[in-house]
């Protein structure tokens, strides 16, 4: 018998074929018996998994627990479960700071072993009054007033460190 | 959601609301009521006990931390938590490429399915024989599959929802449901169509 509907059974079988496909499969399953044979083949698989699955790898009772403790200590380790709903932006503000302070932590050390800044014309003629035989030959010290007297140059950076973009989770669901 | 408007449901609005709030008691009653579920659906994947218990721990603590992620208009909120539960079993898959399966574990696992009352010793052999096929069959899916079967059967969840937690047409959805049923068949071969048969043909 031609035209077949072997393809279609299983959405049939579920309930999920449009009407039209639906009167044609029941049709063609009544006068044809390999499509009928194949149908209650299907049948009877579907009616097993639908038998067995629901209650296949079934949880034990403590298997739950064990697993709800490992959550709760998650929790814990954050000081309790108000931890969950940590909000992302506080994530996102101690990045920021962590970003702002880690030059500060690690850059003097670096500083003092490379090259010192350029002098700027002021510091030098604070210098001109100045008799310190502690400096090393070479370097030139800054008076107190020199230094507190020191305005911002234009061409300076920026003081403040932009806040990186929030991180997005990739593998949010939504 | 294809613009199909989500079942409501009271009683988890209220329990979402608690735990938005801060309630440890609200934390602990969701985890009561989808633990089993999506444990099952991990271990049905996955087919290991430690995996699907990491699985679980890492997808309830995932949804505790992001319930202002879960919009209802967009889906049940079941389907969301299938959804992360199938992300992080894929990533698991990933992270340990599966190469064996215990079988004595994979039979041994859960409480004997119900069978039907009054049933004869004989059909309680053909339906003990044919549950042991079935685990091997299932084993032999490709993750796919076994996905799609363990949402469809284990789940109840429609081709839409299926297609949904996947993220893949209803089409596709329900060609893997095709495609695992041939699969199955093929692997429980004739013996194990003539014990279905014997089981289910009434």
């Amino acid at each position: 018998m031609n035209g077949h509907v072997t393809r279609w059974l299983t959405a049939y079988l579920h309930g999920e074929l449009p009407p039209h496909l639906r009167e044609r499969v029941s049709r063609h399953v009544r006068e044809c018996d390999e499509c009928y044979a194949a149908l209650r083949r299907e049948r009877e698989l579907a009616r097993e998994l639908g038998d067995s699955m629901p209650v296949f790898g079934a949880p034990r009772n403590e298997q739950l627990a064990r697993v709800l403790s490992g959550i709760l200590a998650e929790a814990g380790n954050h000081q309790g479960m108000a931890a969950f709903r940590m909000p992302r932006a506080g994530v996102v503000l101690l990045l920021s700071l962590l970003l702002v302070l880690l030059p500060a932590l690690v850059m003097p050390r670096a500083a003092a072993v490379s090259a010192p800044d350029q002098p700027a014309p002021y510091m030098i003629a604070a210098t001109a009054t100045q008799s310190s035989t502690d400096a090393p030959t070479g370097f030139v010290v800054a008076s107190p007033t020199a230094i507190a007297a020191r305005q911002p140059l234009p061409t300076e950076p920026p003081a403040v460190n932009p806040s990186p973009a929030p991180v997005v989770d990739e593998t949010l669901p939504y | 959601m294809d613009g199909t408007t989500a079942k409501v449901d009271p009683a988890l609005d209220e329990l979402l609301a608690a735990c938005k709030a801060g309630d440890q008691a609200a934390y602990a009653a969701l985890y009561e009521r989808y633990a089993a579920g999506l444990y099952r659906l991990a271990y049905s994947i996955l087919l290991d006990v430690q995996d699907a218990e990491d699985v679980l721990q890492e997808a309830f603590i995932y949804a505790f931390r992001n319930l202002d992620h879960f919009d209802p208009a967009r889906g049940e909120f079941r389907t969301w938590l299938y959804t992360i539960t199938v992300s992080r079993c894929r990533n698991m898959r990933r992270r340990k490429l599966l190469p064996t399966v215990d079988l004595s574990n994979l039979l041994a696992l859960g409480q004997e399915p119900p069978g039907p009352h009054r049933e004869t010793p004989e059909a309680a052999l053909a339906r003990s024989q044919v549950r042991d096929a079935l685990g091997r069959a299932l084993a032999a899916l490709s993750p796919r599959l076994r996905e799609a079967v363990a949402l469809r059967y284990g789940q109840g969840l429609t081709f839409r929802e299926m297609a949904e937690v996947l993220d893949c047409p209803p089409k596709t959805a329900e060609s893997r449901i095709r495609l695992a049923h041939e699969a199955l068949s093929r692997a429980l071969g004739p013996s194990g169509a003539g014990l279905l048969e014997e089981l289910w043909s009434f």
